[in-house]
């Protein structure tokens, strides 16, 4: 089961490191990374593919901790949500 | 494929645009939890409620962060509860009570259906729950209440409406 990460904050050094950890420590592949710095904001959009090893419920649990260690907003949605408002 | 532009948008929507959930509702029966007096119909209709709805909220919050996008209210709609009084003599403020007690015990922001149907005509048990309605009101938190008076069918009952 798929779900897209979407990392926002200032700018410092170890936020991808600190979240790329508590994904790969969670049994999840990282699919697709796209990353932007606008301005000191970082902004870091991710597919993951959680198989059968966490629930999105909790991957949100595990994130929602490392978001409040790096001092960003992390949000874990399940991939259904983007196909719904996206696709026909 | 998802773009990058339609995942910064939807993620947008619940972040910047407050998008939201306004409630789920779950329907329960009540026609079971008729007894021959007031207060064994609502000591029925509290364990009904509660074993039917124990989980309610629980699975708001899993489907809220499965999904990442708030759910704001958790409610419970239940058969109109001047037909579950009618027979046990019509003390609605008992059941009322009962129904409150529930909607605490699960956590639950609102209970619907104090509520009589009364846009064909209105039985004295009616007149009487509709009567009831204010001090139910006042004696609960959490309840909610409505008086149906008319339909594109039957047009507008004005006795109903004038009480």
């Amino acid at each position: 089961m798929k779900a897209i990460v979407s990392v926002i904050g200032k700018d410092k050094s170890g936020i991808i490191a600190k979240v790329s950890t508590a994904l790969a420590d969670s049994g999840v592949n990282i699919e697709d990374i796209s990353q932007t710095i606008v301005q000191g904001n970082f902004t870091m959009m991710m597919v993951c593919d959680l198989g059968e090893n966490i629930s999105v419920a909790e991957l949100s649990d595990v994130l929602d901790k490392t978001g409040k260690e790096a001092g960003v907003v992390i949000r874990v949605q399940h991939e259904d949500i983007f196909n719904a408002m996206h696709s026909l | 494929m998802l773009s990058k532009n339609e995942i910064f948008e939807t993620v947008n929507m619940v972040e910047k645009e407050h998008l939201d959930i306004r409630t789920i509702t779950m329907g329960i029966s009540l026609l079971p939890c008729i007894r021959e007096t007031a207060e064994k119909t609502a000591a029925a209709v509290y364990d009904r409620i509660c074993k039917k709805a124990e989980n309610i909220v629980a699975c708001a919050d899993t489907l809220s962060k499965t999904y990442g996008i708030p759910i704001v209210n958790k409610r419970v709609s239940v058969t109109p509860v001047s037909l579950i009084t009618a027979p046990s003599g019509g003390d609605g403020v008992v059941v009322a009570k009962a129904l409150d007690k529930a909607a605490k015990e699960l956590g639950i922001d609102f209970l619907g259906g104090y509520s009589a149907l009364v846009q064909k005509g209105m039985t004295s048990y009616e007149r009487a729950f509709i009567e009831s309605i204010p001090e139910a009101l006042s004696v609960t938190e959490r309840l909610c209440s409505s008086v149906n008076v008319g339909s594109s069918k039957t047009g507008i009952n004005m006795d109903a409406v004038a009480r």
